[in-house]
């Protein structure tokens, strides 16, 4: 199906009023979880995940996929007014976007850190719409070998990525591996480091997890220390930049949508990195580079745009190949897997309509999303009056209904406290969970095609060098490790969480 | 660091612990690979990076921010609210157990009044109920008075 006829179909599926109403709820959340600083995307996502079993596989992925874009707008606005980011990828625009609102200039920081998203995010559906078939028609030649050697191509371009250690970061990859093995064997039947207790038999839930690390964590570092804010609560005025700003945004907006796609694509890369490396990118370009940092437009319209423009970015792996980048993407993944859909190259082939129908709701997403932060940001500065000592006692019912209702077990409830207090503890030695979340979920899979590969092989592991296309997987791993060890790598502040 | 010190051991006695049930396992069957060899994989190689990360103190952290006095009875409030409302959950409902959590997380852990405690408290269980319980479809624990 070329991308014209497929786009078509995904525009009749998501032109429904269920699938309209489901894409606009999960904006609204979206940037509801953008705005309010102290719950990220992921963990919403992991909260609201049971909302879907219950829904069609199409309506539950929208709005699902609406809320991870739909963070990546709220985040902006936090980080301007509060000079606290909303979700980690919009770190960067306190810089530029707090200064900007101190000086009287909210209004066209917002205005320009909505419409910027809107464009990165719009020219990167249409990249999306038309490289993801393209990539998921070469990965059809892929057989149980190709894609085990993808998948560790992915995880090790995770660790280039993350914050921090890399020697942690394979930490995390290697217990994310051993966690998910956890219960039975599907293939034999033997039960695996389940110490004869029925509650491990069906395996670790990737809720409870992904809450406890990403939320009940975030909540523990955060009631630390009582948390004062300075919201800018002069008017916000007109969000409509000015033709000034226009002249000196549209270029960084532009470059900031190809760069944040470019890295979307690249396992780890993700919205975070696109941020960081389109600032660095900006302030290098400008004819005044000092000034980044004092209230300067393109140190909002850059980064904003890229990591808009790595949503797109990061959905080609996921639905062409199978391979998340970054855990939220992992945790879409997870959501397709629970709903009984296999993910990877043949997705495309097998389920052109749930493809397709996620394409188009993006587009549609991305025009709720303009709409909900420009004429309606007001109604979100009023959201950031509410004090954070009156939020995550609310935000810590939500993360136990979430984890509760998808199993009706209180052995999840004791999982997510678990790991909780366990990534609390974590955090400060500066581990990053995303490699985790990742190798958790690609655990299955990677299993699953080690197995097959070695089984169709009659060389034993060999196989993995006779195949040219494994090879060359294995290949740039190994060089990529070899970089990893040789040279140390640039450190990416807050790279890799979302 | 010695907190890192005994962490990095864990990682070791982890590795080393999985590994050895894995062994266990089988790693090759009569048709191939069987249930231990991915584990087993996975556990030699968290033991060998947490031999690694002991001898290059390079990777550890620079710094520790371990958290206040104060932090730490606030923490240990929401880790004791939030077990509290586990144990209770299955036995008492969604209602009672949610009110008493956010009690506890209110009054003990931000000194919020009461009355500002009673009214969040009583508003956020009910809007809880009301869009998981009701427009959501997703049934909550009921306790013995039936909410």
């Amino acid at each position: 199906m070329d991308a014209f006829s497929g786009l078509l179909l995904g525009f009749q599926i998501i032109l429904t009023p269920q699938n309209l109403i489901l894409c606009l709820v999960g904006s609204v959340v979206g940037t509801l979880i953008g705005v309010l600083p102290g719950i990220g995307p992921l963990a919403a996502l992991a909260l609201l995940l049971p909302v879907t079993f219950t829904l069609p596989p199409v309506a539950g992925i929208v709005m699902l996929a609406a809320i991870f874009y739909g963070a990546m707008y709220g985040g902006s606005t936090t980080s301007i007014l509060l000079n606290m980011p909303g979700e980690a990828a919009s770190v960067v625009t306190c810089r530029d976007g707090y200064q900007m609102a101190r000086q009287g200039r909210a209004g066209p920081a917002l205005g320009i850190a909505a419409i910027g998203s809107f464009i990165a995010g719009t020219l990167s559906v249409l990249a999306l719409s038309f490289f993801a078939p393209v990539l998921g028609g070469f990965a059809l030649r892929f057989g149980p070998p190709e894609n085990f050697a993808l998948m560790v191509l992915g995880l090790i371009s995770t660790l280039f990525m993350i914050s921090g250690s890399t020697l942690k970061g394979l930490i995390m990859i290697t217990l994310g591996f051993l966690l998910a093995t956890i219960g039975i064997d599907v293939v034999n039947g033997q039960e695996r480091f389940t110490f004869g207790t029925i509650n491990l038999t069906g395996g670790i839930d990737i809720l409870p997890l992904v809450i406890g690390l990403y939320g009940i964590s975030e909540i523990l570092t955060n009631v630390e220390r009582a948390m004062s804010t300075s919201l800018v609560t002069s008017r916000i005025g007109s969000v409509f930049p000015t033709r000034a700003d226009w002249r000196v945004s549209l270029m960084p907006i532009l470059r900031g949508s190809g760069l944040g796609f470019l890295l979307g694509l690249i396992p780890g890369g993700g919205p975070i990195t696109a941020a960081f490396m389109s600032y660095a990118l900006e302030q290098r370009l400008s004819p005044h580079p000092e000034r980044f940092g004092t209230g300067t437009i393109e140190g909002v319209a850059g980064p904003e745009s890229a990591n808009n423009a790595a949503v797109g970015g990061g959905m080609v792996p996921v639905l062409s190949l199978g391979i998340p980048g970054t855990p939220v993407t992992a945790l879409l993944l997870g959501a397709l897997v629970i709903q009984g859909i296999q993910p990877g190259p043949l997705f495309m082939v097998n389920h052109p309509d749930l493809f397709w129908g996620i394409v188009a709701s993006m587009y549609i997403g991305n025009l709720f999303l303009l709409i909900l932060n420009l004429p309606l940001v007001g109604l979100w500065v009023q959201l950031l009056r509410v004090p954070y000592r009156y939020l995550f006692p609310v935000v810590l019912l939500l993360s136990v209904v979430g984890t509760y209702s998808a199993n009706k077990n209180t052995f999840d409830l004791w999982v997510m406290l678990g790991f909780g207090v366990i990534g609390w503890f974590l955090r400060k030695f500066e581990y990053d969970f995303a490699p985790f979340i990742i190798a958790f979920i690609l655990a299955p899979l990677m299993e699953q095609s080690l197995r097959q590969a070695l089984v169709m092989s009659r060389d034993g592991p060999m196989i993995f060098l006779h195949r040219p296309i494994t090879a060359v997987l294995l290949a740039v791993s190994a060089v990529l490790v070899a970089l990893i060890v040789v040279k140390p790598r640039r450190f990416i502040p807050g790279g890799g969480d979302v | 660091m010695i907190v890192e010190r005994l962490i990095c051991l864990v990682w070791i006695l982890i590795g080393g612990a999985a590994a050895s049930m894995a062994w266990s396992m089988r790693l090759f069957g009569s048709h191939g690979p069987d249930s231990g060899l991915f584990p087993f994989v996975a556990a030699l190689l968290l033991g060998l990076c947490g031999v690694a990360l002991l001898l290059s103190p390079r990777h550890h952290a620079r710094t520790i921010g371990w958290p206040p006095r104060t932090g730490v009875i606030r923490i240990g409030g929401v880790i004791v609210g939030l077990a509290v409302m586990t144990l209770a959950l299955p036995h008492a409902g969604f209602a009672a157990s949610g009110f008493v959590t956010m009690l506890i997380l209110l009054r003990a852990v931000e000194r919020a009044g009461w009355v500002q405690t009673l009214l969040l408290a009583s508003v956020s269980v009910a809007a809880v109920m009301l869009l998981f319980g009701l427009l959501l479809g997703m049934p909550l624990p009921r306790g013995p008075w039936g909410v």
